[in-house]
Parts: structure tokens; sequence; C-alpha cells
């Protein structure tokens, strides 16, 4: 992959200054970037302490006048909150597992060479990527099956992202040949090499998968609203969302604003807090992981 | 061992030796049959004057009405316009900044910086589009921050919001801001497979690190650039729903209107199933079509394409 | 190692779920009440009853309410509450799925609703509501039975709402400060919000909004239906035709005033892209000095006040609304809601007739002089207890009770409202008396939109799109982005996009009525 250079390349010295100077820039971009992506976000964890007196632009002061948890308060003193909160780890750990799992054999299926029938099942994949029954059809599948207001509606039919699967098969096509036919010399069988070799050698990838899989579960709201009948089921974002709602209070709903509700949260504060509870754990995902993409993290076994 | 995988393999032998990835295949395909291809007939919905109380076998067949009336419709012409353009600085200015991101970040030494700028990056995909339509507003409205900034340099305020020929760019840039470190996840996650002994290689060779990345780094993560924007030009007449309709005001709708705001309008909240329906229909054939041609292209020009 | 741990995890949690999924909460079957209870002559009747719900916690179908109020009905109740947002959604492929549940909500907006009643779905009610809903069907406004109308029979039971339940407000304090009265005209409130510009009411270097418009014609749609005849979205009657308001030729004057006022500086500037949220953010600030509100008792009432705790709304800084304005040409009107929030229906696959009697039992509770007790103050000595003045209060548990009670959701048709939005048992009477004050001053100017109930197919098809194309001309014209004279253009589109067409099929339709 490696193509030879010419020998009239760089001097060592100028080498360094280059790599310097590549350095310099590279670390004046991603600071600009980071700062850019990172006002607004302190505006909005900032703005979530702000009492309701002291909402202002971006413009004039980002630090408010008047600190106050009630936003806070308003949405962990709610019954639902904590409940939903669990809810939405518990789908999210038992979902992600489940999404995986699937992605990952069916993605070794499909990078499996010489495989019969492969590229039958690999169009019938790619055709889902891009044409659905739509909303209704799926809701009578789901309901034919019985899973009509069980939290398995909100896993089973997302199990596997098409677009996700065709990425991960991607990758795995992408692992050298060499390693496979290695191990079948030795004699390994496939599930074999997809347990010992596919599988810790595409672990940047897995990394990556599982934080799509991961935050789509914790992110989801549509597909509650449609699959879930018990109101105590409610995940994290169907609770916020009703939250952010009630506190608006334009509505019909006015009236049944607390005393505590109606002194000193603003609308767009609630949402602010909800914003930040929704990011927290997503803070503690990532990290974990980033651990994953470091580079040549799992090189070292094709030489062993 | 090594004589039997020479000869010719025998219709019994390959599925006896094939067994076991059959057997994984099993959880998979079951899931698409199943939840892919059980609701696939909601597709004949485009072609009936659908409702849901009648269902399928109830609802008139109107065979091809609802695309002739779809093409006839003026606003089909822009909406095809709005929705391609803004595609395109998608795939021209989007997917490439985040390509040059996932780069520059994979090739910063400093642990801690790495992590934080990453970790930063990637949390505007968790800021809800109706907080960035409102903080957009906050920054370019009328009486925002770019406005006062202007006015207290003596400038005209400049009406960013109800400009038509500013909005593409708005939207860009917002989806920038929101989804550009998201999308570096899967990229970072192949440079990681990137053997770093090719660098050492490269490094002797004389190359400068510019030359290094454009000569090693970016043909090593070539498959993984070229399967996301093949998989994308299939989304091409999908453009972010939530983003386009919050965005979108009585001024700039000449080019704000896309297909997704339109079939939600006139789909959804008129309970036209049908209707709706025949756009996404109609969607997925033109993605359809991109993916495979592109993919044929690819073949052509690469000798191997995603498929 | 991690992923062993991860494995772990998940199947414990897979185990829970799988647990939880078994055991189906509670019961329906009568033979689960306790024994304790007095023998009854018939076992509860199990209802299930699909409604939008807005808040985060709903009622739990264990509290010692609900166990009451089943026992009070003898039902045995299971609500689905469905988060409002997405109702229409979801209801949709709830019906698509063919199991409905024994009465559900259908919203006055859902373009299904008249498909829907057409097609069969939902079973006459017209009966049911006379003989078995009496406290209900008081009040019910009969303009409420129009939409859920056909061939001659009702089919859907109306949650009745007042038919004008919104107005323009303006700061009272500003309004003495530029020393101007109260306008009764539009010309008057120009003047006002002229003033209220040049004299800087908000305060030196602080932003003002004289008019605080918001988008979709938010606001200035009010000027506009008063110039149109009637809500710029729907028809009038004149001379026993159906006219549509929105091509009214004096709408371009409301649009010409509406402009000068834009020009002039008194209409927020970014008006079309300020929502619901962004223009109660302004009011907050106190940058907003004229406002419109949907439900007037956000603003009138000191205790239920969203604004109450910000300066605005104690002495001084309230909004008050202005009274109905009058064009040059002295046409003073206000256009009116539907009257109604939707309409509960029963499914016509319902045959069970003690189900039926069971609904109409619970539409109606709350209407009686019992039932308005009981959402009010819930069980003595839970929820309320006799203060030292030997008035009621409500207990920590009670406020939680009226919390939820308070939803017209839970209370399903709700109660027929004598003071729309008080509860007369609770509420201040000079509230009550204020509020009654600005309906009644109001309601006398209500104009009726004359389409409600009447069927046209191209209406559900194309109105949408013709409603959207309105307010872009109007925005656009208003904020001078093209000319006045575009308004001739929009008419001319929207006659031949499918409005005549619409107001031909709906006269067809209505001649059928007879």
């Amino acid at each position: 992959m490696a193509r030879g250079f010419s020998r009239g390349g760089m001097s060592v010295v100028s080498r360094d200054r280059d790599s310097r100077i590549f350095n310099l820039v590279a670390y004046l971009i991603l600071t600009a970037v980071g700062l850019l992506a990172l006002y607004p976000l302190v505006y909005v964890a900032l703005m979530s302490f702000a009492d309701s007196s002291s909402i202002s632009n971006l413009t004039t002061n980002l630090i408010p006048e008047k600190w106050t948890l009630s936003n806070y308060q308003y949405l962990l003193v709610s019954r639902a909150f904590p409940r939903s909160f669990i809810i939405s780890t518990g789908l999210m750990v038992v979902g992600t597992t489940i999404n995986l799992a699937l992605t990952s054999l069916t993605g070794y299926a499909l990078a499996r060479r010489g495989l019969p029938g492969q590229k039958i099942f690999l169009s019938m994949v790619i055709f889902t990527l891009l044409f659905n029954g739509g909303m209704i059809p799926s809701f009578l599948v789901v309901k034919g099956l019985g899973l009509y207001g069980s939290w398995w509606a909100l896993i089973l039919p997302g199990a596997i992202s098409s677009f996700n699967l065709i990425v991960m098969r991607n990758f795995f096509l992408s692992l050298p040949l060499e390693l496979d036919e290695a191990a079948r010399i030795d004699g390994a069988n496939d599930w074999t090499i997809f347990r010992r070799i596919v599988l810790p050698l595409s672990t940047p990838s897995l990394a990556a998968f599982s934080i799509f899989y991961a935050v789509g579960h914790w992110n989801s709201y549509f597909s509650a609203i449609l699959y879930l009948t018990d109101a105590t089921k409610w995940p994290l974002q169907v609770v916020l969302r009703q939250l952010i709602l009630m506190g608006m209070g334009t509505g019909e709903a006015n009236r049944e604003l607390d005393a505590f509700l109606t002194t000193n949260i603003a609308p767009a504060s609630i949402r602010m807090a909800a914003i930040v509870v929704t990011i927290i754990p997503m803070l503690i995902i990532y990290p974990i992981g980033q651990r994953y993409f470091t580079k040549g993290l799992t090189l070292g076994s094709i030489k062993g | 061992m090594a004589a039997a995988v020479a000869q010719p393999p025998k219709r019994q032998n390959r599925f006896r030796q094939y067994w076991i990835v059959y057997a994984m295949l099993i959880p998979g395909a079951l899931y698409y049959l199943i939840f892919r291809y059980g609701p696939m007939w909601g597709l004949v919905i485009a072609f009936q004057d659908y409702s849901p109380f009648l269902g399928i076998f109830g609802s008139e067949w109107v065979g091809f009405d609802n695309f002739r009336r779809f093409f006839s419709e003026p606003a089909f012409w822009i909406l095809l316009r709005n929705t391609l353009v803004i595609s395109a600085y998608n795939l021209l200015i989007f997917f490439p900044f985040t390509i040059l991101l996932a780069v520059l970040l994979s090739e910063v030494r400093n642990e801690k910086f790495r992590r934080t700028v990453q970790t930063v990056v990637y949390l505007p995909h968790f800021v809800s589009w109706v907080v960035v339509a409102a903080l957009t507003l906050m920054l370019f409205g009328s009486d925002g921050f770019m406005n006062s900034a202007l006015r207290s340099l003596g400038a005209d305020p400049v009406n960013f919001l109800f400009n038509p020929d500013i909005f593409r760019g708005m939207i860009t840039g917002q989806a920038i801001w929101k989804e550009a470190g998201w999308g570096t996840i899967i990229f970072l996650a192949a440079l990681a497979g990137v053997d770093p002994t090719l660098y050492e290689a490269a490094r002797v060779d004389g190359a400068s690190r510019w030359r290094q990345i454009w000569h090693v780094t970016l043909p090593c993560i070539r498959s993984t650039i070229l399967v996301l924007f093949v998989l994308r030009l299939g989304t091409v007449l999908d453009v972010g729903f939530e983003q386009i309709y919050l965005m979108q005001n009585p001024m700039v709708n000449t080019v704000g209107d896309v297909f997704e705001t339109y079939s939600y309008r006139l789909g959804i909240q008129s309970g036209q199933f049908s209707y709706a329906a025949t756009v996404g229909l109609f969607k997925s054939v033109v993605g359809f079509l991109m993916v495979y041609g592109s993919n044929l292209i690819a073949k052509k020009v690469d000798g191997e394409g995603i498929f | 190692m991690q992923k062993g741990l991860r494995y772990m995890v998940a199947v414990v949690l897979l185990l829970g779920l799988v647990a939880s999924a078994g055991c189906s909460g509670k019961s329906t079957t009568p033979a689960d009440k306790p024994a304790a209870e007095p023998a009854k002559q018939e076992a509860p009747v199990p209802l299930r009853i699909m409604v939008d719900w807005w808040q985060a916690t709903t009622f739990e179908e264990d509290s010692p309410y609900w166990k009451e109020l089943e026992k009070r009905l003898n039902i045995d109740l299971k609500v689905e509450w469905t988060p409002g947002n997405e109702y229409d959604t979801k209801l949709a492929t709830v019906v698509a799925s063919g199991q409905f549940p024994d009465s559900f909500l259908v919203n006055g907006g859902d373009p299904n609703l008249a498909a829907w009643m057409q097609q069969g779905a939902f079973m006459p009610v017209g009966d049911l509501i006379k003989q078995k809903m009496p406290d209900l069907s008081k009040n019910i406004n009969d303009i409420a039975f129009k939409a859920v109308t056909y061939k001659g029979k009702i089919h859907g039971i109306p949650r009745p709402r007042a038919v004008i339940r919104g107005g323009m407000v303006v700061r009272e304090d500003y309004l003495k400060k530029v020393n101007l009265p109260m306008p009764t005209t539009y010309e008057e409130l120009g003047k006002v919000l002229m003033a209220f510009k040049n004299q800087k009411v908000c305060g030196e270097g602080k932003k003002c909004y004289p008019f605080l418009a918001g988008e979709r014609l938010g606001g200035v749609g009010l000027v506009i239906d008063s110039y149109a005849g009637g809500a710029a979205v729907a028809w009038r009657e004149e001379n026993g035709a159906l006219v549509y308001n929105g091509i009214n030729p004096k709408v371009k004057d409301a649009l010409s005033l509406l402009r000068q006022w834009y020009t002039d500086g008194l209409i927020a500037k970014d008006f079309p892209v300020l929502k619901g949220p962004d223009q109660q953010q302004i009011v907050v600030n106190g940058e907003g000095a004229t406002w419109y509100v949907d439900y007037i008792q956000t603003v009138t009432d000191e205790r239920y006040n969203m604004f109450a705790g910000y300066g605005v709304g104690k002495a001084g800084g309230r909004l008050v609304p202005t009274p109905v304005l009058k064009t040059p040409d002295g046409k003073q009107l206000i256009a009116a809601a539907s009257g109604t929030n939707g309409y509960m229906v029963i499914p016509s696959t319902l045959k069970d007739q003690k189900k039926i009697d069971a609904l109409a039992r619970l539409f109606n509770y709350w209407s009686t002089p019992e039932g308005y007790e009981f959402w009010t103050w819930g069980i003595p000595g839970v929820h309320s207890t006799k203060g030292a003045d030997g008035k009621l209060q409500l207990t920590e548990e009670g406020k939680k009770m009226q919390l939820a009670t308070n939803q017209g959701s839970f209370r399903l048709t709700d109660v027929a409202p004598d003071v729309p939005y008080t509860n007369r048992l609770i509420d201040p009477p000079d509230m009550i008396k204020m509020l009654k004050g600005y309906y009644d001053g109001v309601n006398p100017h209500a104009v009726f939109d004359a389409s409600l109930g009447l069927i046209s197919k191209t209406k559900q098809q194309k109105f949408t799109e013709l409603q959207n194309m309105q307010i872009d001309y109007f925005t656009r014209i208003i904020t001078g982005q093209v000319d006045l004279a575009a308004f001739d253009e929009f008419v001319q589109k929207w006659k031949s996009q499918g409005g005549d067409q619409i107001t031909k099929e709906m006269e067809e339709y209505k001649k059928t009525l007879k």
C-alpha cells in the first residue's frame, strides 16, 4: 500500500519542521473546532441552572444572574423520571447486546468468501436499506407477534440496522485473508475464527457500532410511543418530552402547574436541563468506546 | 487438509463446509424475514387510496394515480432541486469535513487533548434540533448576536434567517456543528486499523506529514470512505426532516422545502398515507438506483465496489 | 473481562424484562376484587379507553382515588395514556390494527375523522348522550356536534370547551406608562403600539416588541381575521353561498396595515420564526408589550398565571385582555373555535350494552354534583380536609391528585364548562367573575366557521397545502419581501389549485343535508 517515494524527499531537518508546522495547524484547527462545539454546549449547561428571570441571550451575559436548581428539581422530582432513566438504561444494555451479536454474526456470514447464496442475501439486505413497508405495516407485524405493549417491541424491530450491517461487513472484508487461511490450515472452523480472530481484531468497529446502537436506544422516542400502552413503561425521552411540554404551560394544561412550578422555571431552561440529563450518560459511554480507537491497537496480532 | 481444499468442492461438500456459517446467519435471516420483509407489503399502499380503517384489502386500488399527481405537482421540481442541492452540500462539504476532522484527530499525539476534543465535538449530537434552532435564532436573529456585533461595528444588520441565499449554507453549518463529531466515529474506527509501520516506511522515504496522510492514511480507509459515500448516495433524497422543518419559514421556503417536509405535511398531517407512501417509494427507487449505479461505477473505476 | 461482564448484565436484565413481561399488570377479572367489598348485584364492567396525555406521570391504577372511582361507577377502568403530541399518528396505527379499545379520543383536527366517520367506524351516540349523559349534555354547544354529524346521526361525544378561549393581551403597566386608554379599534391599537415604541416602555436600552407576533401568523392572524370576516382559514355564509374568508379583498387592507406596522418596527422583526416558547421568554423578559394568547386564563389568574413568579402578573406587570377590536368599517368579530377539544368515540364494533352504559356513566360522572366534587376534592380525609375555618383544603396528596384530575384528558369528556376553565368549587369567586366577564364580552362577537361538518374529499387532500401557501404569502407580504399586489396572485392560485373545488364540494354536500 505504501508507494515508493522519490529519494529526493525532504531532509530530516525540514521534515521535522514540517512535522511541527503540521502539528501546529492540526492543534489549532482542532482547538477551534472544539471551542465552536463547546460554546453553545456551555450555554446550554449554564442556562439549565438559570432562574427564569435571568434567561438571556448568548449576547448579553453568559453567566446567569440568578442560579437555581429548580429546573433539575422539576425533572427529578417527578416519579416518572428515575423510573424512565432505569428503563432506558436497561433497554440500552439489552438492546445493544442483541444488536452487536446479530450484526456481527450476520456481518461475518456476509463477508465469508465463497458462501453460496451470499449475493442473494446481500441484495436482500441492501433492498431493505432503502425500501421499507412503513409505519402501519410494521406496527401490524409487531402486534401480530404479540409484542404490542412490551419493551421487546422497542428492541426487536430494530435489531439490525442494514446500514451498520453493510459497513460492518466491509470492515470484516478488510481483514487480511492470510489470517483466515492460516487458521483454517490449523483446523479452525468458522465459529472459532469468528470468536478468536475476527472479533478481537474488530474491536474498533464493534466499539463504534455499540455507540451507534446504544445512543439509538437511549434516544428512542417515537417507537416507544407507538408500541407501549402502559405509561409506567415510558423510557426517558418520552418522559422528558412530557415534562417539557408540561412546563410550557401555554396549553390547556396550564392549570396543572403546581405552585412550585410557576415560580422560577422557564420552559427554555427545562429543555436545557433535559439535554444535560440526557448527555451525562453519553459522556460516560463515549470515553469507554474511545479507548478502542487507538491506532494500531489490533495490528500486532497480524505479525504474531 | 490442504489436499482436501485443493479439490473442486462438490455441492454437498460445500454446504457441509459452510454449515456453521449458515447457522450464524439464521438469527439475522429470521430477523430480516419477519421484521423487514414481513411489513414489506406496505409498499402497496402507494398504489391505493389507503384508509387505516378499511385496511389494505378494503382500500381502493388507484394504480399510478398518486404518482401521476405527485409528478404533475408544480412543487415537484422545486422540491427535487432543493433536496438535491442540500444533499450536494452535505456530500461535498459535510462529508469531507468529517473525514478531515477524523484524520486530524487521529494524527494528534497528545492523548488527553485528543480524547477531550473527540468527546466535545461528539456531544452536540445530543442537543435536540429544537434547541439548535433556538440557538440559531439567538445567534442569527434580527436582534441576535451577529447583528448586534454588526451594529456595534457600524455595519448594516443582515437578515440571516430570512435570506434564501444563506439558507442552505445555514443548514449545512448547523449540520456540521451538530453531526460532524458524530460522523467521525466510524472513521476513527477505520483509522484505528491502519498499520503504523506504513507510516514508518513513508517517513523513511522522506514524506511530509501531509503526504503521509495523502498516501498512507486515506488509501487505507478508502474502502470505508467508499462504502459510506455510496450508502449516503442512497439517502440523497432524504435530507434531514426535523432540522429543515424547524428552520423553515415562508421567506425561505422556495429553497427550503424538501421531500420529507412535503411528505409530512401532505401525508401524515393530512391523513393521506397513500400519498406519503408514494413520495417514500419514489425516494426509495431513486436511492436504490443511486446506490447500484455508484457501485457499478466504483467497480468499473476501481475494480471492486462495495458489493 | 469486559465482554463477559456485559453479557452477564445483559442476561440478568433479560431475565428481568422477561419476568416483567410475563406478569401482566392488573388482572381485569372481577374475581380479583377483595372479598371485603360489599356484594354488588353485578360484577364491575371492564373498560379500556385510550386518550391523550400531557404529563409525565399518570394516575396509578392502584391508587385509592382510582379504586374509589371504580367502586362508585362499578367499572374496572384501564386507560392507555398516549403522549398527546403523537396522538393522531398512534391512533391511525391502532385503527389500522382493527383492535379497538372500548372508547377512544379522536382529535377534532385529526384529518381522518371525517373519513372514518363516513366509513362507519364510530357508533352513533346521539341518543346515548341525550338519555344517559344528561349532566354533560346540558352545556354542550350545538356547534360542537357539527364535525361528528353524518347522515343526521351524531358519532362522537364532544369534550366541550369554550368557543372563544384566547385573545389579545396588553401590558397594563405599559399602557399606563404611555398614558393611553385601552384601544377599541385597530387604529387606536396602532397609536398605542407607536407610543410603546417611541417611549421605550420596556426600558431604556432593552429590546422591545410592541406587537409580539409569532410563527404561522400568530398574533397578526387576529388582525387578518377581523378584516376577513372570520378566521382567515375558514368559510362564511353570504347570501346562502359559502365564501372563503382568506380571499376576501378586505384582507388586503389588513395586510397593508400590518405591513406598515412592520416597517415602522412595531411588529417583532423575526416573528415568522418565533415559536411559542420563544415568545413566552420574550414576554417573561418584559420585552413584549402586546401579545396573543391561546388560552386567556394563562395570563388572567394570579394563581395559575404561568408568569406569576416572573414579575409579570403581579400588580402592575399584568397582561390584560383587550376587547374585540373594531376594523375601520366597523366590523367587530373574533373567530370562534369548534367548541370542543376532540371527541370520545365508541367503535361501531362494540356490542356489549353493559360496556356502553358504563362508558356513558363514566363520561357523565364528572358533570354530576357528586362527580364534580370528586375531581375537585377527592376522597375526604385523604385528599382534602376541613381547615380551621370550616372550609375544605387540599392535602399534599390532594394537590398531587388535582394535578392529574385537572387535565381534561383525565375527565375524558370533561365537565360541561359553566365558566370555561374554572372550577366553581375551588377557584376564587372574583377570578371566576373576571373570566366570565371576559367571555361574556367576546362571545357575542364570535364568528363560526361555516364549513364545519361539511365533508369534501379535495379538502382533505389539498387544504393543508393551501393553508400553508396562504401563510407563506401573507407572511411575505407583511415582511415586505413581496408587494401587496402579490395578494391577487395568491387569490388566483388559491382558487385554481383546489380552493374553488373545495368550496364547490362543500356546497354540494350541504345540499344533501337538507
